[in-house]
């Protein structure tokens, strides 16, 4: 019974908190994420968010298919999150889009994806920001080819991003034009 | 849970079974002084351990092993190279090559493992590293000794019988009411099978070295390649203080040593010292550098990266790709400072003093002007970020990032 109590405790504590992990169901309409970017679904997603810096919309699984969104990343943080041991690249707002874009690319090689393409790098507008966007491929541990879209923009000297995931086969294509229509959306608050 | 227990049953089945063996001159019969170490038989060319035996079933489980890592994402995948090192590998196994697979997986650290079934894995890291062919043949031929000698096997059966020592202790000491020693027997455990592999290992490196000499290799070049590690690793600050108690290897400078004295030992026996191969190494390793060299600066050991580009330089290979990648270590590691540790008058001085060394040379790549351009622009020398990203785009005019450095051009202005 006491250990009963004090996993509802927990749950009510978490609940009180921003930030704890969760899996809600998100509308088709604009939607706030990591308050300060608000894009626009036009279906159904799933949200998840409190995992990890990123929060993820999937349909069919993040596994196979996902729209990450990272918002407000400061000077010196990291991009991605690896164990301690693991040296990942950092976010500087001194960064060129270029610079930002090989940060990546080494945070996926940290991550031990060696395949990571950047293709087709050019300038974007996020929101009402200059930013940059390009797409990309690479190939999973596991021998799983997946393409990738990313969207950037260095806001007030913070990082934000937007990335679009999925199997080469089928699922990349499949939420494309709804990732393109999300991205499109996407206005800094 | 059942599944998870499969996973790290398989796991640490494969992980003991990457191994090693010895032989002298017939390496299928080997000598007294190889079997006073281990007593096993070698296996005969194409032979294959009956599956009703506990062998038989290790084999089987580094087969699904096996077939992960021929679609796995982490294979490099070019032919060439996996031939270039197939064939370095055939030769040295001599009548076993047909037993032999290898893997190239792209990965920057130095490393290669051999599986009891013939499933050799090499790091492309360990590609870069190597000076010649016959540094390459000196880490194939240990790893091909280890095959030979069934040193998987062996560990496998070390570490079962521990397993059931443990167990048997940990009955005792509890009967006697001293539950909390259970951490000393895991102790003495994990000592016992980190001893078994440094066995394991000598007596690997004595016969990977006989094979290197007997295919015609300068043996010498096995005690090279420890020692440019050494000076890798001594490079390396963060790396002084490592605990080297359960070390599974003989320490890096007993090994060198040992290996050179074996080396003059066989060169005065068979009276000629062999070659290294270097030209025809450096030939196949050369326009996969700047691959192997980006992986290095992605991983951001500095000291280490640093130090293994020096050695590099020093046998000749290409001045303007080494000093364009020495600048990107110092680029990226300014770049990353903490705000604090910056010295805004020094800040990217070291990067631009390489890449300047790189342009000198004729087959420098387009990227040094690309690089030169961001840092100029940082310093705010814009006449010369412009003249440097200009530069870039007429040497790479198909380049993937050609638009946003474009951009960049126009709004220095």
């Amino acid at each position: 019974m006491k250990s009963l109590l004090k996993i509802l405790g927990s749950v009510v504590l978490c609940g009180l908190l921003t930030g704890c992990p969760s899996i809600t169901l998100v509308k088709p309409g604009p939607i706030t994420l990591q308050d300060r970017l608000i894009v626009e679904p036009t279906h159904e997603w799933s949200l998840i968010s409190g995992f990890t810096k990123w929060d993820v919309l999937t349909v069919d699984g993040a596994r196979l298919q996902r729209v990450a969104v990272l918002s407000g990343l400061e000077d010196g943080e990291a991009i991605f999150s690896f164990p301690q041991e693991k040296k990942a690249p950092k976010f500087k707002s001194t960064m060129t889009a270029v610079e930002i874009a090989e940060a990546i690319k080494s945070s996926m090689a940290v991550g031990d994806l060696r395949n990571f393409k950047i293709i087709n790098l050019k300038p974007y507008k996020m929101g009402s920001e200059d930013g940059f966007r390009f797409d990309c491929t690479y190939t999973t541990k596991e021998g799983l080819d997946f393409k990738c879209l990313f969207v950037g923009a260095v806001y007030k000297k913070q990082l934000s991003l937007i990335a679009a995931y999925g199997t080469a086969v089928y699922y990349y294509d499949k939420y494309s034009d709804e990732a393109e229509r999300m991205i499109k959306s996407a206005r800094f608050i | 849970m059942r599944f998870l227990g499969n996973i790290l049953c398989t796991a640490l089945v494969v992980g003991l079974m990457s191994g090693c063996q010895t032989t002298s001159g017939d390496i299928e019969n080997p000598s007294a002084d190889q079997m006073s170490v281990s007593t096993v038989q070698n296996l005969t060319p194409g032979e294959r351990p009956p599956l009703d035996t506990l062998e038989g079933g290790l084999w089987m489980s580094v087969e699904k092993f096996e077939k992960s890592i021929k679609t796995s994402g982490t294979t490099f995948k070019d032919k060439e190279l996996q031939q270039y090192v197939y064939n370095v590998a055939c030769k040295l196994a001599g009548n076993y090559c047909k037993d032999i697979r290898v893997y190239i997986q792209h990965l920057p650290l130095f490393n290669a493992s051999m599986y009891p079934n013939g499933m050799m894995v090499v790091n492309t890291g360990l590609l870069l590293r190597a000076h010649n062919e016959a540094q390459m043949a000196a880490v194939l031929g240990h790893e091909i000794a280890h095959y030979l000698r069934r040193h998987g096997m062996q560990r496998f059966r070390n570490a079962q019988d521990t397993a059931n020592a443990m167990v048997i202790l940990q009955f005792g000491l509890a009967a006697v009411g001293i539950p909390g020693l259970g951490d000393i027997a895991t102790l003495i455990a994990m000592a016992s099978l980190s001893a078994y592999g440094r066995d394991h290992e000598r007596e690997a490196d004595k016969l990977g070295l006989e094979l290197m000499a007997k295919a015609g290799y300068d043996p010498r070049e096995a005690s090279k390649i420890w020692r440019q590690l050494i000076q890798e690793r001594d490079a390396d600050p963060e790396n002084k203080n490592r605990v080297v108690f359960f070390a599974s290897h003989p320490s890096s400078e007993e090994r060198a040593d040992t290996l050179a004295k074996l080396a003059d030992e066989v060169i005065k026996e068979q009276g000629s010292d062999g070659v290294t191969n270097q030209l025809a190494y450096q030939k196949v390793i050369a326009p996969r550098q700047m691959i192997f060299l980006r992986d290095e600066t992605q991983l951001r050991r500095y000291a280490r990266a640093h130090k293994m580009m020096e050695m590099l330089a020093e046998v000749g290979l290409s001045k303007g790709m080494l000093n364009f990648f020495r600048g990107e270590l110092h680029r990226i590691k300014d770049e990353e400072a903490d705000d604090e540790e910056d010295k805004p008058n020094t800040k990217f001085s070291v990067a631009l003093e390489f890449y300047m060394k790189s342009i000198v040379e004729k087959d420098h790549p387009p990227e040094v002007h690309k690089y030169m351009g961001l840092i100029y622009r940082k310093l705010k020398k814009f006449d010369e970020a412009r003249k440097a990203f200009r530069e870039y785009l007429r040497r790479a005019p198909s380049s993937q990032d050609r638009l946003m450095i474009k951009a960049i051009v126009n709004r220095i202005g």
